[in-house]
């Protein structure tokens, strides 16, 4: 027994060592803002670089420190937010919180963050240098929320595959379906080595391949949520929808098409498929995975309609500055916003992750110039960005998770068991518009 | 039919055994081997780069031993308190014994996602972030250990507590003589159970915690950030680490283990 409780007193020892204590600052002393992200690995290092820069020079000057916590996958960092946030306490929240669209509704729908837009008007600044279709992927309502700081766009990934055969990356849906059957490869046995093209359009993919029709297409009504919350899908009444799943129907029916929806990009790297779309996000780790195995290859994401001049929508994360109503806190959250979308600060991060860069003036930059000449791949992206309508923006709805899903399972329904497109357009627009009904009651 | 048995056996063996066997031998991969065509079982070079990337992160073995440390001190609470309180609705008789259990019984309705936000609001204004007490506090009631300790308590003759009784001991003696002996078997693969769900759990450590030194394994793994860049050699070194303590465990629990599963100790 004695044994027992030695042992259970030793266990307990460490609690000593480890109680909690704040401290508060004080008015005088350097002050500290932390901010939460869900940047891992290369990004990891990405951001502990561009705070370490940050608090040696400019914050040092001004007596400002800033702390990144990891919390997580997005996805955890809201959790966590929400949860820290339930309590009026502001002393647990972080002052500034890195998020992805999914987390946009929860933005707009509570009180949590102070807008980008109304610091900038305090602080008399100018927001003019953002890039203009970052700036306008995080609207709401006409007014600038967050601060755009890891933005993406989608891209489509080949491999020289296309040049044994003289051909170049499909512009439109329409040249892919031609050349789809030039690029499968099929063994001895009937079965497809390599496919043309692979892919699953969902929520992700959608907002661009709907999007870029006839000028400007959304997916919702309240222009994909960025007016207001979304009430119903449009992709019906707009025929983009039909549109898109008329020739994926045509490119399935080639033998091209993988029906994939994990697992594309390591499938791609060992030349199990041709070309594939993801964001420009994973440009950098495709580069290092492919290595010296084959060329790779970048282009637009393609057309669906010949006509279609839309282009394609912004992605990634923004900045939020989190409500304290601390004067001095903000002022210096203020700050750090500026110094992270600062021209310097935004080449760095895009050498280093392949981010765009969400300041106009980066890419002006000699620097920046001479790193795309180096790297041309990375000059695909950007071109692509200021060539794309600002207007398509992502979509921020609730019960997201469902809706990726309702997208997927449909139009994979409709090619294995040979559904028609109307009817997989109404289930879509049935199914979607029912969580939307839901949210909205 | 004997070679029937050996046949099915052996396949559950192996069914069971892959995966572990297969981390093992990922974590030796290089890069190029994880897409190689056609997929690789073993590495094309033995290295053990992977294991240095991943023991490389400062706080790698922080983190380990912060799950220990969760995993030991949550299993030691939770284990004590599971067994006075079963020992308690056995045999005691007291003014609302039945309905007690019956609210215990409730709280496994509740689904602990559910509870994510109030509970940590509740360990936020215990000042317990940041401790280690704050990260097993939430998983120190195991109804489901309560209930089946309970069990096994009442199916302990009744003839045994009644001689020990009359021999002059009081519950503590009863407990420490007669019962801790007989469920020693039980207890081991309650423990044992409880270590692997604390060793493992993501998202309360993740909630509960802000400071790097206080994060545990799991969160750790995550943050590598390894899969994202498809770089899963040192990721599969990573889980490779922390599979050790898992195994050691069983590897000395394993014959009360075997013990409590044959003597048909958790279907009582």
């Amino acid at each position: 027994m004695k044994k027992i409780l030695i042992a259970i007193s030793l266990l307990l020892l460490p609690f000593a060592l480890f109680a909690a204590g704040s401290k508060e600052t004080q008015e005088t002393e350097p002050i500290t803002i932390t901010w939460w992200h869900s940047n891992s690995g290369i990004l990891q290092e990405a951001t502990e670089e561009l705070i370490s820069s940050f608090n040696t020079t400019v914050g040092k000057e001004k007596g400002i420190k800033v702390e990144a916590i990891y919390q997580g996958k997005a996805n955890d960092v809201l959790v966590k937010l929400k949860a820290v946030t339930a309590d009026t306490d502001t002393s647990q929240y972080p002052d500034i919180v890195q998020l992805d669209a999914s987390g946009a509704l929860d933005i707009v729908s509570s009180n949590i963050v102070t807008y980008t837009q109304d610091l900038a008007e305090k602080y008399n600044d100018d927001l003019s240098f953002l890039q203009e279709n970052t700036k306008e992927s995080l609207m709401y309502k006409d007014r600038l929320i967050g601060m755009p700081f890891n933005a993406s766009t989608i891209l489509y990934y080949y491999k020289t595959a296309f040049d044994e055969q003289n051909l170049t990356p499909p512009e439109t849906i329409d040249e892919l379906i031609q050349i789809a059957p030039l690029l499968v490869q099929i063994d001895a046995k009937g079965n497809t080595t390599r496919y043309a093209f692979s892919n699953i359009p969902t929520t992700y993919e959608l907002t661009a391949l709907l999007g870029s029709q006839n000028g400007v297409s959304y997916i919702t009504d309240m222009e994909n949520g960025h007016q207001g919350t979304p009430t119903k899908t449009v992709f019906k009444e707009n025929g983009t929808f039909k549109n898109l799943l008329t020739k994926w129907k045509k490119l399935y029916a080639t033998g091209g098409l993988e029906n994939a929806s994990s697992g594309i990009t390591a499938s791609f790297v060992a030349g199990k498929t041709a070309s594939f779309l993801a964001s420009t996000s994973n440009l950098t780790t495709i580069i290092q995975s492919v290595g010296n195995r084959f060329e790779l290859g970048v282009a637009p994401c393609f057309r669906i309609n010949e006509n279609d001049n839309g282009g394609v929508n912004v992605g990634g994360g923004a900045l939020y500055a989190v409500t304290k109503d601390n004067s001095r806190q903000e002022a210096a959250v203020w700050e750090f916003l500026k110094y992270a979308t600062s021209k310097e600060a935004q080449l760095k991060w895009h050498i280093k992750t392949g981010y765009l860069p969400v300041n106009k003036e980066t890419y002006e930059m000699n620097e920046y110039k001479s790193f795309i000449t180096q790297n041309p791949l990375f000059e695909v992206p950007a071109k692509q960005l200021f060539a794309s309508n600002p207007k398509i923006v992502g979509v921020w709805i609730p019960s997201g998770y469902q809706i990726y899903y309702s997208f997927m399972s449909n139009i994979k329904k409709m090619l294995t068991d040979n559904i028609s497109v109307d009817a997989t357009v109404n289930a879509m627009q049935k199914e979607i518009d029912g969580y939307l009904k839901d949210y909205n009651v | 039919m004997k070679i029937f048995k050996y046949i099915i056996t052996t396949l559950f063996v192996l069914i069971v055994l892959f995966p572990i066997f297969y981390t093992l031998s990922a974590s030796l991969f290089t890069l190029q081997d994880f897409t190689a065509t056609p997929a690789r079982i073993v590495t094309s070079q033995l290295t053990l780069i992977n294991y240095q990337r991943a023991l490389s992160h400062n706080y790698y073995l922080r983190y380990l031993f912060n799950s220990l440390v969760m995993a030991v001190l949550g299993t030691t609470l939770r284990l004590s308190i599971s067994f006075l309180a079963s020992y308690a609705f056995a045999r005691f008789n007291f003014k609302g014994k039945d309905l007690c259990f019956l609210i215990l019984l409730g709280t496994l309705f509740f689904p602990s996602d559910t509870l994510l936000q109030q509970n940590y609001l509740t360990v936020l204004h215990l000042h317990l972030t940041n401790n280690y007490l704050g990260l097993v506090i939430t998983g120190l009631l195991g109804v489901s250990q309560i209930i089946l300790l309970r069990l096994f308590f009442l199916s302990v003759p009744l003839s045994l507590y009644d001689t020990a009784s009359i021999d002059g001991a009081g519950d503590y003696l009863i407990i420490k003589k007669i019962l801790l002996p007989l469920s020693s078997p039980l207890l081991a693969s309650l423990a044992l159970q409880s270590a692997i769900s604390f060793f493992n759990s993501y998202l309360w450590p993740l909630v509960i915690t802000d400071k790097i030194n206080m994060r545990t394994i799991q969160i750790g793994i995550t943050m590598l950030g390894f899969s994202e860049s498809l770089d899963f050699g040192p990721l599969f070194a990573a889980i490779s680490i922390i599979l050790i303590p898992t195994i050691i465990l069983f590897c000395f629990a394993r014959k009360t283990i075997v013990k409590a599963l044959t003597k048909n100790y958790l279907y009582t």
